[in-house]
């Protein structure tokens, strides 16, 4: 379960040299198995939200409680392992590394747990998002879709509780965009999934949304 | 996959500036090695071989050219001393062994000792190694030779062959006239194992075959004759005949009025049967190699003959019961061990600055470690904030750009070794031919040791500017980047 309580973060102003709030979210409750969505104007600060919850980011005030544990009381090294075992991301540009295969890339998602890379969940991992066949390409001979399936296997490879997808059908045409959805849908089944988006089509696959406007801080223009 | 895959990963991504960087390293490294092997093969050669003796006897001149002479088979002689010494060492009871040597003569190029045989069952090249014969036997008759290893090896020699020595130490330059003693043809009878000394450079025989090559009156075929011509010699001047021969038997032809006397006095027939050997007189000695039953012995004896006779009459003569007093005025004693020293520390000071120059070869490589991983940051920022975001820790992202570098030291350090020890083992011919020196490549001691492993600490110092700027790469703004 994630709980979000009166979490603000705020970034200085260059200008002013003072510190703005960005974000803010009164209460937010997620529970387990959950998918939800967040969508919300450019700069509303979903990325953020999503980069606080998986610990990259730290909030100013508030708190943030994944899984049963306080992510505003940890470590900044307590938080990369929390992420290593208990968070899968995605991102809207893939994000795979250029000199690894489909292979590589999604063994580099098990490296950081501390447990080593296992090559046969790898590979299971990349045959249950349909890319059996592609196991050995790297990122420039896949096509967007199929980078964004290795993204999705190296995001469950570690079975996660949480899956964080930002934008994931952004870089997408609206037919691979469809089968993206469709096959990270299924891989998230059981597990907490926040996916952030702007697009309709994808809005409708969620039950559970929430559009960031209504925590607009003030101060932010509409 | 570890983090030392990711590592090689990396590198291999970038796989032409990676080899660069090794080679700097390598070529640096490389650079070290074979100075650092050079110079401790050099001093490990040089001292070997002056501690099997401990004094070395010779004519009045430089104690380190007697030195280089005797020992390294270098240098020309710095004069002759008289063969009644050799004997007197023989019979000094302080003495363990003693080694007669002379020389003057040559055959292409390689150096012709004449000493007793004794010389190859009991001298040490080493340290508490003697001698061993690979092939056929020691000499025990004139005209016989015995040849160390690298001689036999550069001259394809076997035993069994004959050749005609050429006298002088040099070889001949082309077009010039050498004077062969072509009535002489020596047979080769042995082939030394490497002792890893200038002896291996160097061709053995009799005494009595050097003396007799420079009698020129000397024909093999014609023995008998030639004592009739020898007594003749001994009624008439025999410098003189030397001399009008043509060529110029410098120093062994000197004093030879005034050493026949000793050499008709001491010299020792016992282990010779043939009449004729009567008739051949060992004169003159380039040197002696003396071992010491005390080697604290040596210092007395080289004090008695280098040092002024003492004003005290009692001391004086005390000084003068000893053997060796009456040679004192043409003879000094070297102690072969501190030429060495002192000539170590000659060498060595050009050997720091040959050593200072390599090093700063692999300092300036380090920084090539250092500017081509840093340069590389920029690109990798996405690269490490997605590994951020996959749970990389801050310290874990510093680790991999630090073990890159250590990694390219620690590739560039080893090959650098092997390579330097190549270069060495490439170099050794030309060292052994042109110095005397015998340097053994691909000996790995603990300075080369020490020295790749502070090339991979340096390495991982190295690898900390980078990895710090690693540390502090934004992995938020830069996963933001990559939209």
């Amino acid at each position: 379960m994630i709980a979000i309580n009166n979490l603000k973060k705020k970034y200085l102003n260059p200008e002013t040299g003072i510190a703005e709030t960005v974000l803010h979210v009164p209460i937010l409750e997620i529970k387990d198995g959950e998918h939800f969505a967040i969508h919300g104007v450019s700069g509303i600060g979903k990325t953020t939200l999503l980069h606080i919850i998986s610990g990259l980011l730290t909030a100013e005030e508030g708190s943030i409680i994944v899984n049963n544990q306080a992510l505003s009381s940890m470590s900044e090294s307590e938080r990369d392992r929390f992420r290593a075992e208990n968070i899968g991301y995605i991102f809207q540009s893939f994000n795979l590394l250029d000199g690894y295969t489909a292979l590589e890339n999604v063994m580099l998602g098990m490296v950081f747990t501390g447990q080593g890379a296992d090559k046969i969940k790898a590979t299971i991992a990349l045959e249950s998002v349909g890319l059996s066949h592609r196991l050995h390409y790297k990122p420039s001979q896949l096509s967007v879709g199929q980078q964004q399936r290795v993204s999705i296997a190296r995001a469950i490879v570690n079975n996660p509780q949480i899956i964080l997808a930002d934008e994931p059908t952004g870089n997408l045409d609206p037919t691979t965009s469809e089968e993206v959805m469709k096959i990270l849908l299924e891989q998230a089944k059981g597990k907490i999934l926040i996916v952030v988006t702007h697009e309709n089509e994808i809005l409708a696959h969620f039950d559970k949304k929430i559009d960031l406007l209504h925590f607009k801080p003030t101060h932010l223009p509409e | 996959m570890r983090l030392f895959t990711i590592v090689i990963k990396n590198l291999k991504k970038r796989l032409l500036s990676t080899t660069l960087t090794i080679i700097s390293i390598l070529l640096g490294v490389a650079m070290v090695i074979s100075v650092m092997v050079v110079q401790a093969e050099t001093e490990r050669s040089f001292n070997q071989t002056s501690v099997g003796y401990d004094l070395i006897f010779a004519a009045k001149g430089s104690q380190l050219q007697a030195t280089l002479n005797t020992l390294y088979h270098l240098e020309t002689s710095v004069g002759v001393i008289p063969y009644s010494l050799y004997e007197a060492t023989r019979n000094d009871p302080r003495v363990e062994f003693t080694f007669p040597f002379y020389v003057g003569d040559s055959y292409r190029g390689f150096r012709v000792v004449g000493t007793s045989n004794d010389f190859i069952d009991n001298a040490q090249p080493r340290r508490g190694q003697n001698f061993e014969i690979q092939s056929g036997r020691n000499f025990s008759n004139p005209l016989e030779a015995v040849l160390g290893s690298q001689t036999a090896r550069l001259t394809r020699l076997q035993v069994g062959d004959k050749i005609q020595i050429t006298h002088g130490l040099q070889e001949v330059a082309a077009g010039a006239e050498e004077h062969v003693h072509d009535n002489a043809p020596v047979t080769i009878v042995g082939i030394l194992m490497s002792s890893g000394t200038a002896n291996d450079r160097v061709i053995f025989t009799d005494l009595y075959t050097t003396h007799a090559l420079h009698d020129p009156q000397f024909h093999i075929d014609d023995f008998e004759e030639a004592i009739e011509v020898h007594d003749h010699s001994h009624e008439s001047d025999h410098g003189d005949e030397v001399h009008q021969d043509g060529h110029n038997h410098d120093h062994h032809a000197d004093n030879h009025e005034e050493q026949n006397e000793n050499a008709q006095n001491g010299h020792d027939h016992d282990d010779h049967s043939h009449p004729a050997l009567d008739q051949i007189e060992l004169k003159e000695l380039d040197a002696i190699l003396v071992k010491m039953v005390n080697p604290a012995a040596a210092l007395q004896v080289s004090g008695l003959i280098n040092f002024p006779t003492p004003a005290n009459p009692l001391l004086a003569r005390n000084m003068m019961r000893d053997p060796y007093f009456r040679y004192k005025n043409d003879i000094m004693a070297v102690v072969p061990a501190m030429q060495i020293r002192n000539l170590m520390g000659i060498v060595g000071n050009a050997e720091v600055v040959l050593r200072f120059v390599a090093w700063f070869v692999v300092i300036v490589a380090l920084f090539g470690v250092l500017i081509a991983i840093y340069n590389t940051m920029e690109e990798r920022k996405r690269d490490l904030a997605v590994m951020r975001a996959l749970g990389a820790k801050k310290s874990t992202i510093m680790n991999i750009i630090i073990m890159e570098s250590a990694f390219i030291c620690a590739i560039g350090a080893f090959l650098g070794l092997i390579v330097g020890h190549f270069i060495v083992m490439a170099a050794a011919p030309y060292l052994a031919d042109f110095a005397g020196i015998v340097i053994a490549a691909f000996i790995i001691d603990s300075n080369q040791i020490y020295l790749i492993v502070s090339l991979i600490v340096a390495g991982v110092l190295v690898g900390l500017i980078p990895a710090i700027k690693a540390y502090r790469t934004d992995a938020v703004k830069n996963l933001s980047s990559g939209k």
